[in-house]
Order: C-alpha cells, then sequence, then structure tokens
C-alpha cells in the first residue's frame, strides 16, 4: 500500500510545515534538486529522519551509539549526498521512511562484507559491524526499531503543537491537564497529577468542568496527531491506516499487520 | 524522553494513538481511588454553576432557590445538608446526576453522578418529606446500599444515606411515595 502518494499537502501554519518530519513526497522530490532550495529540503529531510534511523542501528542491531553515528556519516556521505540516493525514492513504491531505511541497510550489509573481507585480509576486523547478522532482534522485527522512533517522532510534533496551540489560545489548562495526566504517564511512566491538584491549580469549578477539559485536551491532541500523519499519509483513509499502524508498532506488532 | 518502550505499550505509548476512541476518551478518566476527591469536589461546587446546564431553569429562577430559607446555598453540600432544602433544587439535582450519568462522555464518573442522584433522593425524602423518585423502597434501598458500600464517600454523606435508608426499612418513607406505582417506579429508568 503506499503510504505517502498523492496526499495533497493540507495547509498548516508555516512554523508547523518548517518544524515537523514533513515527509510529502514533494518535500523528497525537491531535495533531489542541487539547487539552494533543494539543499534545504534535503537537510530537513535528514534531520528528521535520522533520529529513527539512529535508532533502527543502536536498537535493532545494537550496534554503540558511536558505530551508529559513524555509519550513519558514512550511510549521508556516500549514499545520500555523492550518489544522490533521495533521486532514485519511488513513489509508486511506497513509504517514503522504508526506501531509506532499506537503503541503510544495503549499506551497512556492504559494510559487514567489506569489514569482513579486510578481516582475511588480515586487517583488525570491525566487531560491531562484523557481528551485524548474528545479532537477535530484540524489538521483533526489522524495521521496527526505526518504526518505533518513527512513531516517536510524530508524537513529538503533535505534542509540540497542542501546547503551542494550548498556550497561544490562553487554555494552559488543556495542556496541563494533558500533561499532568495523559502525556507524562504515557511516555515517561510519571504519575498522574492528582485531581485535588489538577482542580487547585487551574480552578475547575466542578467535576463536569475538570472532565470536559480532559476529554477535550485528548481530542486536541488527536487532533493534532491526526494532522501531523495527514500531512505525509496523505488522504484519510490513508491517515486512517498509518495511525492504525503506528498504534500497532507502538502496542507490540509490526506494521501492517492485522487489517 | 526514552526512545525504548516502556514495559508496556499497551498501557502507555499506545493509548496516544488512540485518544478519540469513544471508550477510551471517557473510560478512567479519574481512577477509582480518586473518586473521593472528584465526589468532595463534586459536593463543594456552586450548585448554580452545574444545574444552569440543565434545560428549564432560568438564571434567576436558579438565584431565588439558591436564596432558600434566608440561607444562601451555594454548594451541592450546602443544598444536602439544609435544614429545609427547596425540593425543586432537589429534583434538579437529581435530573443533573442522572443526566451526567447517562452522558455519552460520561463528563463526571458515572460513580459519582450515582451517588449525588441518591442523595439527592434521599434528603427530598427524609428532609422534605417529598419522594422525588419513582422508585419502589426496595430498588431504592437497593441503591442506597450499593452507595454506602463505596469506601470512598465522606462521613456526613454516609450519615445522610443511612439515616434514609433507615427510614424506608423502618418503613417510614412518605405516604405518598409508598403508594407509587409500579408503572411509574419503572418509567424511573434509573440509572444503574
Amino acid at each position: 500500500m503506499l503510504r505517502e502518494s498523492g496526499g495533497k499537502m493540507k495547509q498548516g501554519s508555516d512554523e508547523s510545515r518548517r518544524s515537523f518530519p514533513i515527509t510529502q513526497w514533494s518535500l523528497v522530490h525537491r531535495a533531489g534538486r542541487e539547487d539552494t532550495e533543494g539543499k534545504q529540503a534535503l537537510a530537513t529531510l535528514l534531520r528528521n529522519y535520522l533520529p529513527a534511523l539512529r535508532s533502527h542501528l543502536v536498537i535493532r542491531q545494537r550496534i554503540d551509539g558511536h558505530r551508529a553515528n559513524d555509519l550513519l556519516q558514512g550511510f549521508l556521505t556516500a549514499k545520500v549526498l555523492e550518489q544522490r540516493l533521495i533521486v532514485k525514492a519511488d513513489q509508486e513504491r511506497g513509504r517514503f521512511r522504508t526506501f531509506l531505511l532499506t537503503a541503510l541497510d544495503r549499506y551497512v550489509i556492504d559494510e559487514i562484507r567489506y569489514s569482513r573481507a579486510a578481516k582475511r585480509a588480515g586487517q583488525q576486523p570491525d566487531a560491531d559491524v562484523d557481528e551485524l547478522k548474528e545479532m537477535p532482534t530484540p524489538l521483533g522485527g526489522p524495521d521496527r526499531a526505526f518504526d518505533v522512533a518513527w512513531a516517536r517522532q510524530v508524537l513529538a510534533e503533535a505534542e509540540r503543537r497542542m501546547r503551542g496551540e494550548c498556550l497561544t489560545t490562553g487554555r494552559p489548562d488543556l495542556w496541563g491537564v494533558f500533561e499532568g495526566r495523559v502525556l507524562r504517564p504515557a511516555m515517561e511512566g510519571a504519575e498522574p497529577v492528582k485531581y485535588e491538584t489538577l482542580i487547585r491549580d487551574f480552578g475547575f469549578r466542578s467535576p463536569a468542568e475538570a472532565s470536559n477539559v480532559m476529554i477535550t485536551s485528548k481530542r486536541a491532541f488527536a487532533r493534532h496527531l491526526r494532522a501531523v500523519v495527514g500531512e505525509y499519509a496523505g488522504d484519510e483513509a490513508e491517515t486512517d491506516a498509518e495511525i492504525r499502524d503506528l498504534y500497532r508498532i507502538v502496542s507490540g506488532g509490526r506494521a501492517g499487520d492485522g487489517n | 524522553m526514552p526512545t525504548e518502550l516502556p514495559p508496556d505499550p499497551e498501557k502507555s505509548w499506545a493509548s496516544l494513538f488512540d485518544l478519540d476512541d469513544a471508550e477510551r476518551l471517557t473510560d478512567r478518566a479519574w481512577p477509582e481511588e480518586e473518586l473521593g476527591a472528584v465526589m468532595r469536589h463534586q459536593l463543594s461546587s456552586p450548585v448554580q454553576f452545574d444545574l444552569q446546564a440543565l434545560p428549564g431553569p432560568s438564571a434567576d429562577r436558579l438565584e431565588a432557590l439558591c436564596a432558600a430559607e434566608g440561607l444562601v446555598i451555594k454548594s451541592f453540600n450546602d443544598l444536602l445538608f439544609h435544614p429545609h432544602p427547596p425540593i425543586e433544587l432537589l429534583e434538579m439535582t437529581k435530573r443533573f446526576a442522572k443526566a451526567t450519568h447517562g452522558h455519552p462522555d460520561a463528563i463526571v464518573p458515572k460513580d459519582v453522578a450515582l451517588l449525588l442522584y441518591y442523595s439527592s433522593i434521599m434528603v427530598a425524602l427524609t428532609r422534605c418529606g417529598k419522594r422525588i423518585t419513582g422508585l419502589s423502597d426496595h430498588d431504592l434501598a437497593l441503591g442506597i446500599r450499593w452507595a454506602l458500600d463505596r469506601t470512598w464517600i465522606d462521613e456526613p454523606t454516609r450519615r445522610m444515606l443511612n439515616e434514609g435508608l433507615n427510614e424506608i426499612t423502618a418503613g417510614s418513607g412518605t405516604q405518598g411515595a409508598r403508594n407509587q406505582t409500579p408503572s411509574a417506579a419503572s418509567q424511573e429508568n434509573v440509572p444503574r
């Protein structure tokens, strides 16, 4: 199923478009150009995807952080910049992030082969890379760490947008309740802020008011999350499918499992 | 923030991708251990603030009712422990509790709404001598016993419910109330 194809870019603030991992194919296409705008687009793409790629190497492949950085640097230099990898991304062939991950994996395999050849030739082997093939898959799948990191990034962006909106529209209560009762407990395992603390901090006049704020804040986050996903997933159906996929990934399933 | 998944992602990260789900939206908004705090907040809430959401009473009417007997009723606590509470306000409170109990977004935790519901009925019965429910004594007693089983209700409310229960079980409910027909009671559609 195509995930990042065809969707019209949704209207959002310039700020949000600048800052989020905008992965629309229009950006990918721009990143393939060699002019200034192309370089800026490429920088945006890389900035947004590098954390997920690094997570893939560190969590899935269990490569230590320094080595992962080296591999990523090599990948960027050899594949992305010198061989202009982005130009080869094909909208008709699936998700951009899958394309990028596949390219990284191929690069790493090449590095393994190179390392083994060096070992046979009597040079010092690179243990990290040399052992890649035998590494277990701690998170269940070849690209799970990558997808988890991606899910994390989507959440972070939805969080950033919601916080910004709440603060600029004079609704710190919405943000405070959501952050204290939902977000931090979910992301960090923090104890939810106590009900009594919330009503003291925000002056809710009744449980109905407090509950309304809670429900409104959840809906607001869901709306922002949907907007973030919608910017790269495409139409409504694709957005629904992507959110279901992210839910499955984070729940322990694999992208594309189930319906 | 961490990149590793927490031990039980189903209860953590995953929930953030599913917040708009109707059940998740309201489910466990305030967990059992906080219902006492929610109930205390409910009882201390301004009557006029919550009841103004009901269809019917005007703001002026509410204000007049809250000034009953020269003793200004500000909170539900004031109402439920008023020596002569206005029956109309108790009926409104019952309607409010019933409406919030049945609200699709469960604005107030259902158990808290139900406790307010039975409290308003009991106060009307014991202090005004009026039955504002179509429930039979048997069903009412069941409801009060359910309420008394909640560990998080405060002592004054517990005492008030116990007094009401004693009246019902001793057969001292108002005569008019005792003559409620089963059909009228069945129309009550009690929240459970």
